[in-house]
């Protein structure tokens, strides 16, 4: 990897323009002046197809607009992200690489459970616009009717329903955490593990398992095949009005949010070179305060709304703190 | 070596590859049960890298020869008709160091294309292969191999959504 | 069952937007070219034109991606006859009996017969999926782990049917293949033997293993010879053997639609992907065959059974994807993705209120796999003309292609570095007379088998009983146990027969001995 970051400074003195012969050496503060003068590469690390996937290739064109220069999508997938949060973090400290990714609850997943070399704080979020809860339900013609009956039923006999859940995640954090607040012993569980959101809610959907607990945006196209039984967010979903709370069960527990998606940068960056930071994030805010783009994402289920760094930050550490709290659950 | 008062030769090769095959397979084993004895991890790790062990051990008796076994055994080798799921690797002693040159240059190729660049390597690698092959005038060495380095490196780049690190090109 | 208004409205909808028609060569090119290419994947080509499609109409980019979709189904069987290298784990059964044709100087018959299967089973898919996508669909989504455990048995049992010398060095190499298919991060969550490296957390690339296994056994000993065929006189690329092979699929109708069934129903499983179904459509072709004998030596039937599963498995992925929204493996996926693009979201929905437009995609890939025809024919007329090249010149050129081409799967030189890990493994393996292909199997199918196995054990408690609350699982070891059990029978019986001949030769060959001498 080092050598990938060592090859590229070299290539961006030997082979850009014929400014660039002293480049390097001027002070950063010199380059920001000029900054964007090339594309700019967005790192998502999922493969071709999944929401982050989607959400940069239709905000690209108003990104490009923003910013006065093309962006080019590099998907780097694998390994949870943790393949391309390190690609992001090893390029070039210059501005020409930012991030589209599942902040959370990939971020603090791989730092708390795969010893990924980074830290949670070593990525600056710049606006993360879409946020998903757990959500668990049951298939459409399953005789379960609630969540609370569902809590009992596993009170009495905790092997009665089995569920289904991705180990390791946000999902699965939730579910041991309100099994708790029920006095449910979590290990005597009939617990079918999946090794994703999509896998897990076909298994729901075709009632292989009882109650899966799953991301809920994921859900909507098989709205139909499932009954949604509880989701794990203070108040109702705007984009899923009809699911239950899960505190209207009676049981009352913490849970950490599904997923926080969006854009980020390096903190280095931000740290470094804050007029390019800056520039990013004013070029963020004005795509996403964009008319037009608004609407075309509104037709894709994409969400752009401008929280801010601020909020976002706040919100990406917050829930990252909440994970920490809880990691020996998802061990 | 004897044994029994039957001569035996030892097929060191065949020897270091299943000590390799089981050597590989008790590592992965003892570290699938150092993350965790949970069924939920060794449920099919453990009994299949056990039957492998146990195959290990089958088949080492294998690499040990009678010498008077290898005398006798005809040689049936039917080599007129091919077997694409057995395939056969040349005896010819040339054709040996061909393919085995091939196989390293492709070694150092693939270790060599983030060092020195994916144009660099390709270059180098498709003049040597071709060299190996057979091909020894120069001009057609230096033209061909340009030539697979650019169609590849700018095809490559056309089609696939990530950065290639180049020198030159 | 068919909806005759809609059907009419899709019928309509085809030729009103006949300008769309005109993705469907491109398509097709881009595709055949792509999974040529070694390592590129039929989803690696899909998303590789996935950004381009943004720009076109609704109608049209489906048009161009499905396209895409059928030409890289078939595309992949190019470098599996001609070089033995599978463009993708769909293609490996397809190198058992296709490479062994052009060994012989048939690789215009095999390409042929595959072309042939490919689109009678592109189509057959497509028909059954236009008359059953609701109900199939929803079928599909009932079938649990421990069906697809069954089904992944039933892939492995094709290590049965590759024979080796050694029985133990077979069983070792299977095994062996297994276990490195399932290093990584397993369905649990508990990560094993990726010695700290991040990319193995994924797992093995298969794609890049794969070639590595089966270039060290083929492609780098072409280095001693001046052309990938032996015999001059079976260097051509002739149109009139190609049609001969083309029609000569025809007479092998049971093994078209046994392969068509088997490619449909594990196409259309979600996350099973296209891998296993022509291994599945393969082992069972050359046990029921009378000749399985000659399968694995060139025999015709081998690459028609290998290539009707993949291409019928086209089919139905699209019912899984169209009906329920749910991706049946990559290229589902990217297809999907296309959809949302243009704002419509596939699923029980869009089928409800959009039958016509449902319909109109399904008839247009019938015509694409009749357009297939005649590109194929062409693409075929090019690229076997790399028999012609002498080996100094295609065998670099080859290298570096399938060496950048696993350095695709992921953008990262770990592929390139896999390939040559497993060549040389490889090398060691043919050395010593190992087969292969029980790496290579074990390898595409160690993931599945523990996955399966373990949610299995999961949802019964551990309790083996639980088998009997799933007839579908129950039939498919049953069916499986029985053939099994067939074979062996047949096998015996014929072992039999054949050693009294021996013998009697035997004894023949003595008493000829005997008469010179005296």
């Amino acid at each position: 990897m080092t050598h990938i970051t060592r090859r590229d400074a070299f290539k961006l003195t030997a082979g850009g323009l014929a400014a660039a012969s002293g480049l390097v050496a001027m002070p950063a503060i010199v380059r920001a002046a000029n900054y964007p003068t090339r594309p700019i590469n967005v790192v998502v690390p999922f493969a071709t197809g999944g929401y982050n996937d989607r959400l940069s290739r239709a905000f690209a064109p108003y990104l490009d607009k923003a910013f006065g220069q093309p962006t080019v999508i590099v998907n780097k997938p694998g390994a949870g992200t943790q393949l391309g949060n390190t690609y992001a973090l090893q390029a070039p400290n210059d501005g020409y690489t930012i991030l589209c990714t599942s902040a959370s609850p990939y971020i603090p997943l791989t730092v708390l459970l795969q010893n990924a070399p980074y830290k949670i704080e070593d990525f600056y979020m710049i606006n993360l616009p879409s946020r998903d809860y757990t959500l668990a339900a049951t298939s459409a013609d399953s005789p379960l009717k609630s969540f609370k009956e569902v809590l009992d039923k596993l009170k009495a006999d905790p092997s009665s329903l089995s569920i289904g859940v991705q180990p390791a995640s946000a999902d699965y954090a939730n579910m041991v955490l309100v099994m708790q607040a029920a006095e449910i012993d979590p290990k005597k569980l009939r617990i079918v593990t999946y090794d994703g959101g999509g896998p897990a809610r076909n298994a729901t959907a075709g009632a292989q398992v009882d109650v899966g607990f799953v991301g809920a945006e994921g859900f909507l196209p098989l709205k139909t095949k499932i009954k949604p039984l509880a989701m794990f967010s203070d108040q109702p979903v705007e984009w899923y009005p009809e699911a239950p709370l899960a505190s209207a069960s009676g049981v009352k527990s913490d849970y950490v949010e599904g997923s926080q998606r969006g854009w980020a940068i390096t903190a280095k960056l931000k740290k470094e070179q804050p007029e390019i930071a800056k520039t990013i994030e004013a070029a963020v805010e004005k795509a996403s305060k964009d008319a037009k783009a608004i609407e075309a994402l509104k037709l894709q289920d994409l969400a752009t709304t401008w929280y801010g760094p601020e909020a976002s930050n706040k919100a990406y550490l917050a829930n990252a703190a909440k994970m920490a709290k809880y990691v020996d659950l998802l061990k | 070596m004897r044994i029994n008062g039957h001569s035996y030769t030892i097929d060191y090769g065949h020897l270091a590859l299943v000590g390799l095959i089981g050597g590989a397979t008790l590592w992965y084993l003892f570290d699938a049960r150092a993350v965790s004895t949970s069924i939920n991890n060794i449920l099919l790790v453990q009994p299949t890298a056990i039957f492998a062990l146990l195959m290990c051990l089958l088949i080492l008796p294998q690499c040990f020869h009678r010498v008077a076994d290898e005398m006798a055994a005809p040689a049936k080798a039917k080599q007129d008709e091919y077997d694409p799921l057995m395939p056969k690797l040349p005896t010819e002693r040339s054709d040996v160091i061909r393919m085995g040159g091939l196989g390293a240059a492709l070694g150092v190729f693939v270790f060599a294309l983030d060092i020195v660049g994916f144009d660099i390597a390709i270059f180098f690698f498709t003049a040597a292969s071709m060299a190996i092959c057979g091909e020894r005038r120069p001009a057609r060495l230096v033209l061909y191999s340009l030539a697979v380095t650019i169609c590849t490196v700018y095809g490559f780049r056309a089609l696939i959504p990530f950065p290639m690190a180049t020198t030159i090109l | 069952m068919l909806d005759f208004s809609a059907f009419q409205d899709a019928l309509g909808l085809m030729f009103t937007s006949a300008g769309s028609w005109g993705w469907i060569v491109p398509g097709l090119i881009v595709g055949l070219v792509f999974s040529a290419i070694p390592g590129v994947s039929i989803t690696m080509a899909m998303a590789i034109v996935l950004p381009m499609s943004l720009y076109m109409d609704f109608f049209s980019a489906i048009v161009f991606l499905t396209s895409v979709y059928t030409g890289a189904g078939y595309g992949g069987s190019v470098p599996a006859i001609l070089m033995n290298i599978p463009g993708s784990p769909s293609s490996f059964a397809t190198t058992f009996d296709g490479y062994a044709m052009s060994k012989k100087g048939q690789h215009n018959e095999a390409l042929g017969y595959a072309l042939f299967a490919s689109t009678i089973c592109g189509i057959l898919g497509y028909v059954l999926l236009l008359l059953v996508i609701e109900p199939m669909a929803n079928i599909v989504l009932r079938i649990g782990p421990v069906e697809m455990f069954a089904v992944a048995v039933w892939g492995m049992l094709l290590l049965g049917s590759l024979g080796s010398k050694y029985l133990t060095r077979g069983l070792l190499a299977a095994a062996f293949g297994i276990l490195l298919g399932t290093v990584g991060m397993n369905t649990a969550g508990f990560v094993r033997g990726t010695m700290g490296i991040p990319t193995l957390l994924d797992g093995i690339p298969p794609i890049p293993a794969m070639i590595g296994l089966l270039a060290a056994g083929q492609l780098l000993t072409l280095a001693g010879k001046d052309y990938i065929l032996d015999a001059e006189e079976a260097r051509e690329v002739s149109v009139r053997k190609i049609l001969k092979g083309c029609w000569g699929t025809m007479k092998y109708p049971g093994v078209l639609i046994r392969g068509s069934i088997i490619g449909i129903i594990i196409g259309a499983v979600p996350g099973v992907g296209s891998s296993i179904g022509n291994l599945i459509a393969y082992a069972e072709t050359k046990r029921t065959s009378k000749d399985s004998a000659s399968f694995g030596k060139g025999n015709p039937k081998g690459v028609i059974a290998a290539e009707s599963a993949v291409a019928s498995a086209e089919g139905g992925s699209m019912a899984t994807m169209l009906a329920l929204g749910i991706p049946g493996g990559g290229a589902t996926a990217i297809l999907i993705a296309a959809f949302m693009m243009h704002n419509i979201v596939p699923g029980p929905s869009f089928i409800e209120n959009q039958k016509p437009m449902v319909y109109a995609i399904i008839l247009n890939n019938i015509v694409q796999a009749l357009v297939l025809l005649v590109v194929g024919i062409g693409f075929i007329y090019v690229a076997s003309s790399v028999v012609k090249v002498r080996t100094r010149y295609i065998l670099p050129a080859i290298l570096v292609i399938a060496t950048l081409g696993t350095y695709a799967v992921t953008g990262e030189t770990a592929g390139p570095i896999t390939l040559f890990v497993f060549a040389l493994l490889g090398f060691a393996l043919v050395r010593y007379e190992y087969p292969i292909a029980a790496v290579v199997v074990g390898i595409l199918l160690g993931r599945m088998l523990e996955t399966e196995f373990l949610r299995s054990y999961q949802l019964s408690g551990g309790n083996p009983l639980y088998i009997f609350q799933r007839p579908a699982a129950m039939a498919i070891f049953g069916v499986m146990l029985i053939s099994l059990f067939m074979t062996a029978w047949g096998k015996r019986k014929q072992a039999k027969q054949e050693a009294e001949e021996e013998a009697a030769m035997e004894a023949l060959h003595q008493q000829e001995l005997a008469g010179r001498k005296s």
